[in-house]
């Protein structure tokens, strides 16, 4: 025989309907809504990773200033074990929006990074085009519209996801992504050709021949895969400098041929014309000879030389001056003609102007160093004063040794070398991680949420048990008496509450994957650009969900009951039910009002359910200030970031790039890993600083470190204590010693002398990674910066965390006000039901309902009342406490704890309307009891 | 004999609020037998009942029902000898609110292998036509008949019942006492009850008085009459 007591409960259930309903439909809410997320979350990240097989996602991807030749890229898969595929792309402004789409040709991607069609059709025509899907939402794209990309009209044919872009960073070192501006688009290889963009980047994917194992590996790999970029690169680049280098010598030869043509046909004018000017000269002297001494001479028998040395005589002039005067100049000018000629052909002779071009070999940054170094300034000197005897024509001969100095300056253009603009391996792309990292970072406050209200709901059946028992006191007794078991009157109580659990668990769970999970898709697709998605079982969620609810519900509800019915069965039957032994009646001062008293006595008879809804007002708050606190959390946070940031712009750069602008300084940067017992994970910045910083206002201790506020605090670190933080990637473990905090709440971060950065890391000494600074430095070219991290970026941070977090921030709100009127609810229910035979004597005897209400009432008024403004204190500190001691370690990075007063008062207000409700209610409940129930007999 | 009560004390409280309720209690009663417990308010009757019932713990002394002593049994073994062996009905009929006149008498059926047939139960109860009503619609003598029902269907060894016309009229007493008899003679089982109704004496096989914890009364009734020429 089954036992006749189990047809109580459908009874119990529709004779108390609204409060099971009640009950069970917060439940069913908390329980879907949290069944929804990790449902949700759960499915996404499965289907995020088989994404990764079914779209082929790549490894990594490489982006170079200029197309590489197909051997060269061969070759450097070839030697890193690994296949690269063309995902060259154009980036182009939708309308001259102001934003960047970066498109890409469906070819590429159908061997990697492969295209989910979210809706419409993939493009076919030349002027067709798919869009990110949340870009395409951002900026009101439909499909069918038609956009204006590099001057073209283009149709959007349909929305995609692209695997390797789940997430729109459109810098990997940007510090959050904006899908407003950026995304990300495919379009047909003929219509991308037909784009003729002139904004083309040359990026390829690569994809290991052999899949790393793990990440540790990967990384290994990624180290050997740069070194063979390196090479390869240098090889390639090396031969293009040389073949320009050589075409550089060989114009060189030319001209070195060429300037000692024209130098001997520049003598060869100059020698004849001052030949042709000493014959005249000479004629012109023996003409001076009269025929006396013609005579004279002849008679002393003087040689030709003595003739014209005698004539020569008689002008007082030397030979030079007589030839210089013949050629219209100066003796002085003809003096210099003579030299430069002489020095012209030693110059020449002495300069190595012609012969083998150098081989090249560049320098580890790639740059080409001259090595023709000429000095033409002598010859340009001597043809310059060849040029001004205006005896020659020297315009070739200058025009040739222009050309040779140009050459001999001769810088290489960078922009001819194959050079990397951005290398980003798979596990380090935001595009692809960003995603799993913020969704990971929700789960434990969903857990906590779950967790806290079930307990909750757990004192409320066992608060309702506990009445149930009292008032059927007399019935147990005589059950027990009758010889029914302990276990099976707590069987037949804990029926209900486990009863309305499953029932709720069933509802929830079916509403989780059927309702709660799109709503909570609709909060992750409203983020991430995510691959279609399919509601998959989730093992977790149903134990986080079920399970576990039950088991709190279930061991909650036997502590309470079993504790209730340890009572021997003769105190059931006497209906002394206290364990203790009978206390006296508090005395009350008849000073004070009857009424007044007559509320204290019903403060004192329902002291566990006040208890009970102290309890929840006290959660329901702790819920709602939580869902309060982020918004202005976020802003203050956001705040304190702009106020401690360390200067307006903290430039990284790509390589050691020297400034003359001033008010900058040098620091260095790299990241470990704080893995701390009871802790996940966090990334931790150490920063180098200079002695006596500008920016870093606090001393370094010698030997010490300083720990950025956020990391003493979540770690509860003091001075002295030693820190010990991993290269995850080499396991190489670094310890510090702290030596004080330093307010800066952008990130977790340690900062330590540069020097001693240096020696730690196994920098050279003049290394280091950026600069800070509070102006632009304007004399670093773009290319070689990294990223300039300014105001707007650090704060991009909490706008981001506001914008994922906000909608499940509204739902704590709604489910903190729903807790609070749910417990106000039930419990002043309760203590109305409990006074029944009370309320019907009352009104016997003369009370009106308004009285009535205003004893019953206003007691638990003043409760709610001192509940909500007593336990804010508490809600501080638990809240505190979670944040502390749970979410700190459940979740990486670090935010600080800031509950804005505003918070409270919201809560508090809504506390008051709750009551407000319920009261109402409680008011048309006291109004509609019987004065007969006076006269029932108690069963 | 079945029902052996030896030199049972009882005592409630400590130092000057110590209250002797029952200072040596010596009774035998025998199978079938209707035993009416007789005695003034504070007399240790209930509390005497209690003991036999194993709800209560003696100080001293035993109680040992075919044999086996309460004393000896611990809690488990006491529900097991309360759900085997025994009825209660109380003054106060402690029906549970939201069952049935049927199902409440299905309470005390569960408790047996082999409880009596309800439906001839309920018509032996006169409560067949009401059986589908709930408690609170009927009259406090239908609700004892259907505690009485509650505590006989599952055919104990020993009814107990305390004070259970103490809270009805003068027929409805009689009828219930005229039950009882029925009961008794029908199924044979043990009564023992508890009453201050000195009238009821004579409807008993065995009246015992008790008055400040003692007997001062143990006598076997051989002018027995029926429960329906009790006047009172």
């Amino acid at each position: 025989m089954k036992n006749p007591l189990r047809k109580r409960y459908i009874r119990e259930l529709k004779s108390d309907f609204g409060k099971y309903l009640a009950i069970a439909l917060f439940m069913i809410m908390l329980i879907g809504l949290v069944s929804g997320y990790l449902v949700a979350a759960g499915s996404i990240e499965k289907t995020f990773y088989e994404g990764w097989d079914k779209y082929n996602v790549e490894d990594g991807h490489i982006t170079f200033s200029l197309e590489p030749t197909a051997e060269v890229m061969s070759k450097i898969g070839k030697e890193a074990g690994a296949t690269f595929y063309d995902l060259q792309y154009a980036e182009e402004d939708i309308d001259d929006k102001g934003t960047t789409l970066r498109i890409f040709r469906v070819g590429d991607r159908n061997k990697i990074d492969g295209v989910c069609l979210m809706e419409g059709n993939m493009p076919k025509a030349d002027n067709e085009i798919v869009i990110d899907r949340i870009f395409a939402n951002n900026n009101s794209l439909s499909i069918g519209d038609t956009v204006t990309l590099a001057g073209k009209h283009i149709t959007v044919t349909g929305y995609v996801a692209l695997v390797d872009y789940n997430c729109l960073f459109e810098n990997n070192n940007d510090m959050m992504f904006n899908a407003n501006i950026f995304g990300v688009a495919v379009m047909t290889d003929e219509g991308y050709e037909a784009l003729k963009s002139d904004h083309i980047f040359w990026n390829y994917a690569w994809k290991y021949n052999e899949a790393p194992v793990d990440e540790k590996e990967e990384n290994a790999r990624f180290e050997d895969f740069i070194d063979v970029i390196e090479e390869m690169i240098k090889e390639y680049d090396t031969g293009i400098v040389q073949a320009e280098v050589n075409s550089i010598y060989d114009r060189a030869n030319i001209l070195s041929a060429e300037l000692e043509n024209e130098f001997e046909n520049a003598s060869s004018v100059l020698e004849n014309k001052i030949s042709d000017a000493t014959d005249e000269v000479v004629a012109d002297l023996l003409k001076l000879l009269t025929d006396e001494e013609k005579i004279t001479l002849y008679m002393q028998g003087a040689s030709d030389n003595e003739y014209f040395a005698y004539a020569l005589a008689k002008q007082n002039k030397k030979m030079d001056e007589l030839i210089a005067d013949k050629l219209g100049t100066s003796a002085e000018t003809l003096k210099a003609f003579t030299d430069a000629a002489e020095n012209l052909k030693d110059e020449i002779d002495s300069m190595s102007l012609s012969g083998e071009a150098p081989v090249i070999s560049l320098d580890e940054d790639a740059k080409y160093d001259n090595e023709m170094d000429m000095n033409l300034n002598p010859l340009r000197d001597v043809i310059s004063k060849l040029d001004a005897t205006g005896l020659a024509d020297v315009t070739k001969l200058t025009g040739i040794i222009d050309e040779l100095e140009e050459l001999s300056e001769y810088e290489f253009d960078e922009n001819k070398l194959l050079q990397v603009d951005n290398l980003l391996p798979k596990y380090q792309n935001k595009s692809v991680t960003y995603c799993m990292d913020d969704m990971s970072s929700d789960k434990p406050m969903f857990i906590v949420f779950d967790y806290i209200v079930v307990v909750i709901l757990a004192f409320v059946f066992a608060v309702n048990a506990s009445s149930t028992i009292q008032k059927e006191a007399g019935v147990i007794g005589t059950l027990r008496a009758s010889g029914y078991t302990k276990a099976e009157m707590v069987r037949h109580f804990l029926f209900m509450p486990l009863l309305i659990s499953v029932i709720a668990a069933i509802i929830g769970n079916v509403l989780g994957y059927t309702v709660f999970v799109n709503m909570m898709k609709g909060v992750f697709y409203n983020s991430f650009s995510l691959a279609t998605y399919e509601s998959i079982f989730n093992c977790e969620a149903f134990i986080i969900t079920t399970v576990i609810p039950l088991i709190l519900m279930a061991v909650i509800n036997l502590y309470m009951i079993i504790s209730k019915l340890k009572l021997s069965p003769i105190k059931f039957l006497r209906r002394d039910l206290s364990k203790k032994k009978k206390r006296r009646a508090v005395l009350l001062n008849k000073k004070i009002a009857f009424i007044s008293r007559f509320r204290l006595r019903i403060l004192f008879q329902n002291v566990s359910a006040y208890a009970v809804m102290i309890f929840g007002i006290f959660c329901g708050s702790v819920i709602a200030v939580f869902g309060f606190m982020f918004g202005p959390l976020l802003s203050d946070y956001a705040d304190l970031i702009v106020e401690e940031k360390i200067c307006d712009y903290q430039y990284v750069l790509m390589e050691q790039n020297e400034t003359e602008c001033e008010g900058v300084e040098k620091y260095c940067i790299t990241s470990l890993e704080m893995e701390m017992e009871g802790f996940l994970k966090d990334d931790v910045s150490i920063y180098g600083i200079e002695d006596n910083s500008a920016y870093i206002t606090k001393e370094i201790p010698t030997g010490e470190v300083l720990i950025s506020e956020g990391v003493a605090k979540k770690y509860k670190l003091k001075n002295g204590d030693r820190i010990t933080l991993k290269n995850p990637y080499n396991d190489k473990e670094y310890e510090f010693i702290v030596g004080g905090t330093y307010a800066y709440s952008a990130a977790l971060t340690v900062f330590m002398n540069i020097d001693e950065y240096r020696q730690t890391f196994g920098e050279k000494e003049d290394y280091f990674t950026g600069y800070f600074s509070n102006r632009k430095i304007t004399d670093i070219d773009s290319k070689d910066i990294a990223a300039v991290i300014t105001e707007s970026d650090l704060t991009k941070v909490s706008d981001q965390m506001l914008n994922s977090m906000g909608e499940f921030m509204s739902l704590f709100k709604f489910f903190g006000a729903i807790m609070l009127a749910l417990l106000m609810y039930l419990m002043t229910k309760q203590i109305i039901e409990k006074n029944t035979q009370s309320i019907a004597m009352t009104k016997i005897l003369g009370f009106r309902n308004g009285e009535i209400a205003g004893l019953y009432l206003v007691m638990t008024g003043i409760v709610v009342i001192a509940s909500l403004l007593l336990t804010m204190p508490l809600t501080d500190g638990i809240l505190r406490f979670i944040f502390e001691n749970y979410l700190y370690k459940e979740v990486s990075g670090y935010l600080p704890f800031i509950v804005s007063n505003n918070c409270y008062i919201y809560t508090f207000a809504i506390g008051i309307a709750c009551f407000a409700i319920v009261a109402a209610f409680m008011i048309f409940k006291i109004g509609r009891i019987e004065k007969s129930e006076a006269l029932k007999n108690v069963e | 004999m079945f029902i052996e009560i030896n030199n049972v004390k009882k005592h409630y409280g400590e130092g000057d609020s110590r209250v002797d309720v029952l200072k040596g209690i010596d009774i035998q009663i025998e199978k079938g037998e209707m035993c009416v417990l007789l005695g003034p308010s504070g007399s240790g009757k209930s509390t005497l009942l209690n003991i036999i019932g194993g709800i209560d713990e003696a100080d001293e002394g035993y109680i040992s029902i075919n044999g086996e002593k309460t004393a000896n049994m611990n809690e488990r073994g006491l529900t097991e000898y309360r759900r085997k062996h025994l009825g209660y009905v109380f003054q106060m009929y402690n029906l549970i609110p939201n069952l049935n006149i049927r199902e409440n008498i299905e309470v005390g059926a569960y408790l047996s292998d082999k409880p009596l047939n309800t439906e001839e139960l309920l018509h032996t109860l006169g409560l067949y036509e009401h059986r589908h009503k709930l408690p609170n619609q009927l009259s406090g003598g239908q609700q004892q008949r259907c505690s009485i029902g509650r505590a006989i269907v599952k055919n104990p060894d020993i009814l107990l019942c305390d004070e259970p016309t103490g809270a009805l009229d003068y027929n409805t007493s009689k009828e219930i006492l005229k039950l009882l008899e029925d009961i008794n003679k029908k199924y044979g089982n043990t009564i023992i009850m508890v009453t201050h109704n000195d009238a009821i004496k004579n409807m008993a096989d065995r009246v015992i008085t008790l008055r400040d914890g003692v007997i001062r009364k143990n006598y076997k009734n051989e002018n027995k009459i029926t429960a329906a020429e009790l006047e009172w």
